[in-house]
């Protein structure tokens, strides 16, 4: 007997399929409609190993102490934060369950009363549950005075937090501050249930063999060899779907690119290739190159409290009579730089593009220099009013390429009529009270000016952070304009990311113009990755492009 | 005998306060302390850094800090690294291993070979061995490490694949046969320089020996060349090896920096260079007192050593 189509359609078993279907449907569009977006039944069984060249070895763990950027590697593995940053920039929700904001009443609309819910289903590495405990004892603790904490920076704003519930975190900040959100991006959630009852900061047994919430749980550290990570299978979000991330530890970058390209290590980051290695290693098999901006912006810092330096059109002349061209073509290797007229990296929300233009011109300089009253001397070396337009030049003695550059330097602006003479030292003596209390003329240096990728400035440019005038901060131009310092204020006292947008191009518009540093380029990282390793991303918000090792896998 | 040693003890205990003295002033004195390296860490400000210099200690007068440091010394605390806050004698403890097995390979290449080629070289002196090994003692002597390391990595390890380009072992594999393929490249550069050293100490000994006029007397009553070698030359050209062995034992411990970071070998050598770049104090200052340590008591050793072998020295 021929079937028809519709017998059977109700069938038992058909049932059973038909209502496991929709159940498992619903399912589906309840999660991907909440925050928690992670299935347990769809998680993906970590496999394999990657090992990460870095030249610099990871060797503090603690998530409330200092540390430097290649720990990094290790603190944005295993710990996680309220909030995270995406490569676009954007806060993403961790272990809260939103970014707190005016609009969704996280944040008072006067920016005062902070309310954070967070995640229930979260667990650290040990098993016991993560609560909102412990982020008022990692707040409370980062804020402390006596406690060897990194950065007092916002967090000693905070006051009052309290644990609402399990789920729910409340505190005030004593005034509004926006880059506070940025910040708390940086700050690791630490376990209170375990860090409570250590009396001594320096006691090394947390550092050493530290308990997260991250994707990666910590393995082992092998001293001067290697930190291992392992796949943490209870994670709270995507990922991870390698079973083992390593960074190993190789001193110089001969040996990294090397093992590299000898296949020993499977990516290279921190510091990356060596600018003179990249062609060599973009010709070996089975290996990419990435050539990823990062946050450093080189500029040539001028100390304006000098009388030279005082008169606005000298500042001009010299941006005038520097000559980017050549700086790119000849000194810089290909696609390390990228010229730039702003002090906040190209990829941050508040930089401004239409900055005006660098152009190379000597005649205008001259023109410039002579209109404001410099006129030559008998040695050519101009001069107004008694001083003569003589400085120096400093950078880290042995810099290869910033020596050259210097060279060029001294060339075009004599043919103006500046003496520059040079002046380099070893890093250690450079970055001390020499360029921290401003005793240098003109010094070329790299800056990141984003606080956790935050583009406030104030530390940079504020008339209250000059330490030369007993100020804190590494204003270190000198630089003091009432107006910028107004706008400053205002800027990390709203929320509002469009308000605070504008106000950072009218920032760049009056620094660009005022010149107390003259821009450059901004720095690119080259680094590495074997063919058929996906994931790598760079990301501006963290010192290190091994931010996301819960999404890096081999390629099947 | 038991006055002299007591003597040499008291000297020791005295040179060690000196280079503690020594090397805490130039660390002092160096530019840019501990926690410069944060100065330009984005969201760090100065008070921060003033704040953690302070619970560092690092605001305390010189003086006081080295009487901290060198009170612990002596009651054997001394300190924690900056690093990783972990004891400096369990820092020190961590590497040592590894530097020891680079540098007891690199030296047993040493000694076999130049050994031999120095014995034979002063043997038939001028003859077409000796002229050889001399040429090739002068290029290893005069080659700098670092090339002939890269050099052996290049070919080795990056054209020919023979030998991992460095590291003592891949991660996760901890089996003695992979260790001993690890250890080939790094032990065969680090001690073709000392070959090269002991090949031409050995030559000389040699050669001095064969001059003696007791050498001249035993060919005179005809004893046989072998026995005149091991039996009369050697036993008097291998004491002033002895001082030779002195000198090297410190380096077994103290590692060779260039080799190390060249091969990324984990050693004693680059934990002193990194601790350098790192301004860990504690772990500079603790390996310097270690290596001054090793220094001297190997030096006492040398002596005595002399004194079991050169009966001369014994009834004095």
């Amino acid at each position: 007997m021929p079937r028809l189509p519709f017998q059977g359609i109700f069938s038992r078993p058909f049932r059973r399929r038909f209502l496991r279907a929709v159940a498992a449907v619903g399912l589906l569009n309840l999660f991907s409609a909440s925050v928690f977006a992670q299935v347990p039944a769809t998680r993906v069984e970590p496999e394999g190993q990657v090992v990460i060249g870095v030249a610099q070895e990871p060797t503090r763990f603690h998530p409330l102490q200092r540390r430097t950027e290649v720990d990094d590697a290790v603190h944005l593995n295993v710990f996680s934060t309220l909030w995270s940053l995406s490569p676009e920039g954007n806060l993403v929700p961790d272990l809260a369950v939103e970014v707190p904001s005016v609009e969704n009443g996280g944040i008072s609309a006067d920016g005062l009363e902070w309310r954070i819910k967070l995640r229930p289903d979260v667990t650290w590495h040990d098993g016991a549950p993560f609560t909102a405990e412990d982020v008022k004892f990692t707040i409370e603790t980062l804020a402390n005075p006596s406690y060897p904490s990194p950065s007092r920076h916002g967090h000693e704003l905070v006051r009052d937090i309290e644990v609402v519930s399990p789920t729910e975190v409340r505190w005030r900040l004593e005034r509004p501050f926006a880059p506070y959100l940025a910040i708390l991006a940086w700050a690791g959630i630490a376990p209170q249930h375990i860090l409570a009852g250590v009396t001594d900061p320096a006691d090394p047994s947390f550092n050493n063999s530290p308990v997260g919430t991250g994707p990666f749980r910590f393995g082992e550290r092998r001293p001067g060899d290697h930190v291992s990570l392992v796949a943490n299978d209870k994670y709270h979000g995507q990922g991870p779907f390698l079973k083992q991330a390593v960074l190993k530890y190789i001193p110089d970058q001969i040996g990294l690119k090397t093992q590299f390209i000898t296949g020993a290590v499977d990516a290279v980051l921190i510091p990356g290739i060596a600018p003179d290695l990249a062609k060599e290693v973009e010709r070996a098999p089975g290996v990419k190159v990435h050539y990823s901006p990062n946050q450093f912006v080189e500029i040539i810092a001028l100390n304006t409290q000098l009388p030279q330096f005082q008169d606005p059109a000298v500042r001009e002349a010299l941006y005038l009579a520097l000559d980017k061209n050549t700086v790119f073509n000849e000194i810089y290797p290909t696609g390390t730089k990228r010229p730039t007229e702003s002090f906040l990296p190209e990829q941050s929300w508040a930089y401004k593009k239409d900055l005006p233009e660098h152009r190379f011109d000597l005649g205008a300089a001259r023109a410039l220099l002579d209109k404001a009253g410099w006129k030559p001397g008998a040695d050519g070396i101009r001069e107004k009013d008694g001083t003569r337009l003589a400085f120096s030049i400093s950078t880290i003695a042995g810099d290869h390429l910033r020596e050259q550059f210097q060279q060029l330097l001294q060339q075009d602006w004599r043919s103006i009529g500046v003496d520059l003479s040079i002046k380099n030292a070893p890093s250690a003596a450079l970055w001390g009270d020499f360029w921290r209390k401003s005793q240098f003329d003109s010094i070329i240096v790299g800056l990141i000016v984003p606080i956790a990728s935050d583009p406030d400035p104030s530390n940079r440019f504020g008339s209250w952070a000059i330490q030369a005038r007993g100020g804190t901060g590494l204003n270190t131009f000198q630089y003091d304009n009432p107006e910028v310092d107004r706008l400053l204020r205002e800027g990390v006292g709203t929320f509002d990311r469009e308000r605070r947008k504008q106000i950072y191009f009218e920032i760049q518009d009056i620094v660009r113009r005022d010149l107390p540093y003259l821009p450059l380029v901004q720095g690119r990282s080259i680094e590495g990755t074997k063919n058929g390793l996906v994931g790598y991303q760079p990301n501006l918000g963290y010192r290190v492009n091994a931010w996301n090792l819960r999404d890096w896998r081999w390629e099947k | 005998m038991v006055r002299r040693f007591g003597a040499r003890l008291i000297q020791s205990v005295i040179l060690l306060w000196i280079v503690s003295i020594v090397g805490f002033s130039l660390l002092y004195l160096t530019p840019g302390g501990p926690l410069a390296m944060f100065a330009e860490t984005p969201g760090m400000t100065q008070e921060d850094v003033e704040r953690l210099e302070r619970q560092l200690g690092l605001d305390q007068p010189a003086p006081i800090q080295y009487l901290r440091w060198a009170g612990g010394l002596v009651v054997g605390d001394w300190g924690r690294s900056y690093r990783d806050d972990s004891p400096v004698l369990e820092v020190i403890g961590s590497r040592i291993g590894q530097t020891f097995k680079l540098m007891l390979a690199a030296t047993a290449v040493a000694m076999s070979v130049g050994l031999a080629t120095g014995i034979l070289g002063a043997v038939r002196q001028y003859g077409r061995f000796d002229r050889v090994t001399t040429i090739l003692t002068m290029i290893a002597l005069s080659i700098p490490t670092f090339w002939f390391g890269l050099l052996v990595i290049y070919v080795f390890s990056q054209r020919l694949g023979w030998i991992p380009p460095g590291n003592a072992a891949p991660v996760g594999d901890d089996s003695w046969l992979s260790a001993l393929h690890h250890l080939i490249g790094p032990a065969l550069v680090l001690g073709l320089l000392s070959t090269a050293v002991w090949s031409r100490y050995m030559r000389s000994a040699v050669l001095e020996t064969l001059a003696q006029d007791y050498i001249r007397t035993a060919r005179a009553k005809g004893v046989l060349r072998s026995r005149l070698l091991f039996h009369h030359v050697l036993r008097n050209a291998l004491l002033p090896m002895i001082t030779l062995i002195g000198l090297e034992l410190p380096s077994l411990f103290g590692g060779a920096l260039v080799t190390e970071t060249v091969f990324t070998w984990p050693g004693m050598g680059r934990l002193f260079f990194d601790s350098i770049s790192y301004r860990d104090y504690p772990v500079i200052l603790g390996m310097l007192i270690f290596s001054a340590i090793l220094v001297i008591s190997s030096n006492l050793i040398a002596d005595t050593l002399y004194g079991v072998a050169d009966p001369r020295l014994r009834r004095r």
